[in-house]
């Protein structure tokens, strides 16, 4: 067992396409150590969800290597995976597609458990499926409801016991609470917490919503095209950016304090994954652009041991001759 | 229980007086706007927030009567510009959509026809509505997509709509919204499917648009955020009730009704990380099982108590001369602590 749980080295995904192939995720490098949770941020199209289809085994990286717990993780549909597929599991944005709205609750947690351990007799998996309503804030007198019955809110409950069903070590959500109203949103979040805590569970959290990664993420990297721009621990990175993109992501998320400056915003629309821009990918947007910007990609600079950021304007501060390693 | 009196002019620009909408669903009837009252004035923003199934949307789609066939407005007026909007014949109700009134939507793709040019599209307004030829019109059009930020917006408008990013769409709509002259625009969560640097930019735009066309905006949106970030004033609506209204920066700094402050203590904060954030339990009321006889928020709410089970609060002034409103009989400071 080692302390770190998962980790990301050099990941490309690339998506076959005519007349150029979607570089969705193109040299991510991240490690994720136990009972830490590590946000995954951006904007649509930055290869976050990609990250976590690769991690999950849904999509072949097309370089770089995942390792679980030290040993490679085999793809998805090799024997050798198995053992992979209870510590790591998933919760999606919409539990609507990810439920069998054939399938009662109870038949829905349960199947996992008839999966990996067939043994069980039935009481005791109906037992286990009482003890995991509860564990996710579920009256278990709501077993025998179909999906349809239940809220949004019940819904994704059900999606998380279905992942603890497994007592998986790593659970990667990705954008699990986007669809939920607030007081849901609240409610799910706090729930998360709380398995964290009781089951020393680790999380890679995709999302969009840079308030919900403040409130639950150790640490963030932020994507931008398919590279990670940022890398720091949560509080200092959202108290101090020092990517322009970080900068203006932060300054674009509406503030119920009206009272707030119009700071800087990043200008134009995002460019395709297919055809990134060239030097910085950043730079046709940047309020800091400069002249070798367009003409020279930044390397991920190593600020110090858990701060990285890929800008020219952060060199000066890098740690030399240290060669950007997996974080 | 009507509305305030308006803010900036003497006479509102749109008066909404005791709006109910009702949608006939499998036999049973759901209330989902009840006696809902406000004004706007000429260029000013109202945000109209809430949750799923709070009627925020059901009273931007009654304004301009765009209710789904199960829908119908069950009693109230729309006055806008002295017409009362729930009674004008349809012909007539036709020339006010896209016209003096404009509404965008969440998803401009589903608003666009896949099959025409941006410019067609957009001209058509010109032509319906202020009866220019259609040279003119895709003129007009190509102005507007300047304005509103369309880079090379002549070879965009002769393109089609899955052609621009979503951001580049929506501002093909609040273009094509424009094209009519409209005196209010209904915007019903117009950046929620947006990136947060696109939806940034967005509310730039609205805001310049406001101040430079003295537009009125309504804003329906779920985001708290986005309201303090652009209206002036704003209503807050459960259960298909206005529950709280006021200036934006006053209610969303000082809460008087304990559904508001539940909603904005459930928002996590980007400026500071929180051990628990505030939930509120439990569900709305089905909207099906009216009329209440108690306030519609008192079983989730946290500051509950006898009074609140006796009868459903009014609209009414938080003070002697209050010119915020709030559903619920507890003093303004036993709500704002």
């Amino acid at each position: 067992m080692t302390d770190v749980l998962l980790e990301v080295t050099n990941l490309a995904v690339h998506f076959p396409a005519v007349p150029l192939p979607v570089r969705a995720v193109d040299g991510v490098s991240f490690r994720i150590r136990r009972g830490e949770t590590l946000a995954l941020v951006g904007e649509s199209g930055c290869g976050k969800s990609t990250v976590a289809r690769a991690i999950m085994g849904l999509v072949p990286p097309t370089t770089g290597e995942i390792r679980f717990d030290g040993a490679p993780a085999p793809p998805l549909g090799e024997t050798a995976r198995r053992p992979l597929l209870s510590k790591l599991q998933m919760i999606f944005q919409d539990p609507d597609a990810s439920l069998n709205p054939r399938l009662t609750i109870q038949a829905s947690i349960a199947e996992p458990i008839e999966i990996r351990e067939p043994g069980l007799s039935r009481t005791e998996r109906e037992s286990r499926v009482t003890g995991l309503m509860n564990d996710v804030g579920l009256d278990p007198s709501m077993r025998a409801r179909y999906p349809h019955e239940l809220s949004g809110g019940q819904r994704q409950r059900v999606c998380i016991a279905r992942a603890l069903a497994v007592r998986p070590e790593l659970l990667v959500c990705d954008e699990a609470v986007s669809a939920l109203d607030v007081s849901i949103q609240a409610q799910i979040l706090n729930l998360l917490v709380d398995l964290r805590e009781r089951f020393a569970l680790s999380f890679l959290f995709i999302t969009h919503d840079l308030r919900v990664v403040r409130h639950l993420a150790n640490r963030v990297a932020v994507m931008y095209l398919g590279q990670i721009v940022e890398l720091g621990p949560t509080d200092a990175l959202f108290d101090a950016p020092r990517h322009p993109y970080t900068e203006a992501l932060l300054a674009a998320v509406p503030s119920l304090d009206a009272a707030r400056a119009v700071a800087t915003r990043a200008r134009g629309d995002i460019p395709s994954p297919s055809n990134p821009p060239s030097g910085c990918r950043f730079h046709t947007r940047c309020p800091k652009v400069f002249e070798r910007c367009p003409k020279e990609s930044p390397e991920l600079f190593v600020l110090s041991d858990d701060r990285h950021c890929r800008c020219f304007l952060a060199e000066s501060e890098a740690v030399p001759s240290v060669r950007s390693p997996s974080a | 229980m009507t509305g305030e009196a308006p803010e900036r002019d003497a006479t509102p620009l749109l008066s909404v007086e005791d709006l109910s909408t009702e949608y006939a669903i499998d036999g049973r009837v759901v209330r989902a706007v009840t006696h809902v009252s406000f004004s706007i004035g000429r260029g000013q923003v109202v945000g109209l927030v809430g949750e799923s199934g709070s009627g925020k949307s059901a009273t931007g789609l009654s304004i301009l009567r765009l209710l789904p066939r199960e829908g119908r407005i069950a009693g109230g007026r729309v006055l806008f510009e002295g017409t009362d909007l729930a009674k004008l014949p349809e012909a007539d109700m036709r020339r006010v959509r896209g016209g003096r009134i404009a509404m965008i939507f969440q998803d401009p793709m589903t608003s666009l026809n896949p099959y025409l040019r941006v410019e067609e599209q957009l001209a058509e307004a010109g032509v319906l509505h202020l009866g220019l030829s259609h040279r003119k019109a895709v003129a007009e059009a190509v102005a507007l997509l300047e304005r509103v930020g369309v880079p090379d917006a002549s070879k965009r408008a002769h393109g089609y709509p899955h052609e621009m990013s979503g951001g580049m769409r929506q501002r093909a709509m609040i273009a094509m919204a424009l094209l009519g002259k409209p005196s209010l625009l209904i915007a019903d969560e117009p950046t929620t499917a947006l990136d947060v640097t696109i939806q940034a930019q967005i509310l730039d735009l609205l805001r310049e648009l406001v101040r430079e066309r003295g537009l009125s905006v309504i804003l329906v949106t779920h985001d708290l955020g986005v309201v303090a970030e652009i209206a002036d004033r704003i209503l807050v609506m459960y259960a298909g009730r206005i529950v709280e209204t006021g200036s934006a920066r006053e209610v969303l700094t000082r809460p008087f009704h304990p559904y508001t402050l539940s909603l904005l203590r459930s928002v996590p904060r980007l400026d500071r990380r929180a051990s628990r954030l505030e939930s509120i339990a439990g569900m709305p009321p089905r909207l099906d099982r009216g009329p209440f006889t108690e306030c519609t928020f008192a079983p989730r709410c946290p500051l509950v108590r006898e009074g609140c089970r006796a009868r459903e609060p009014d609209l009414a002034p938080a003070g002697p001369d209050d010119r915020r409103l709030r559903r619920c009989i507890l003093a303004p400071d036993e709500v704002a602590r």
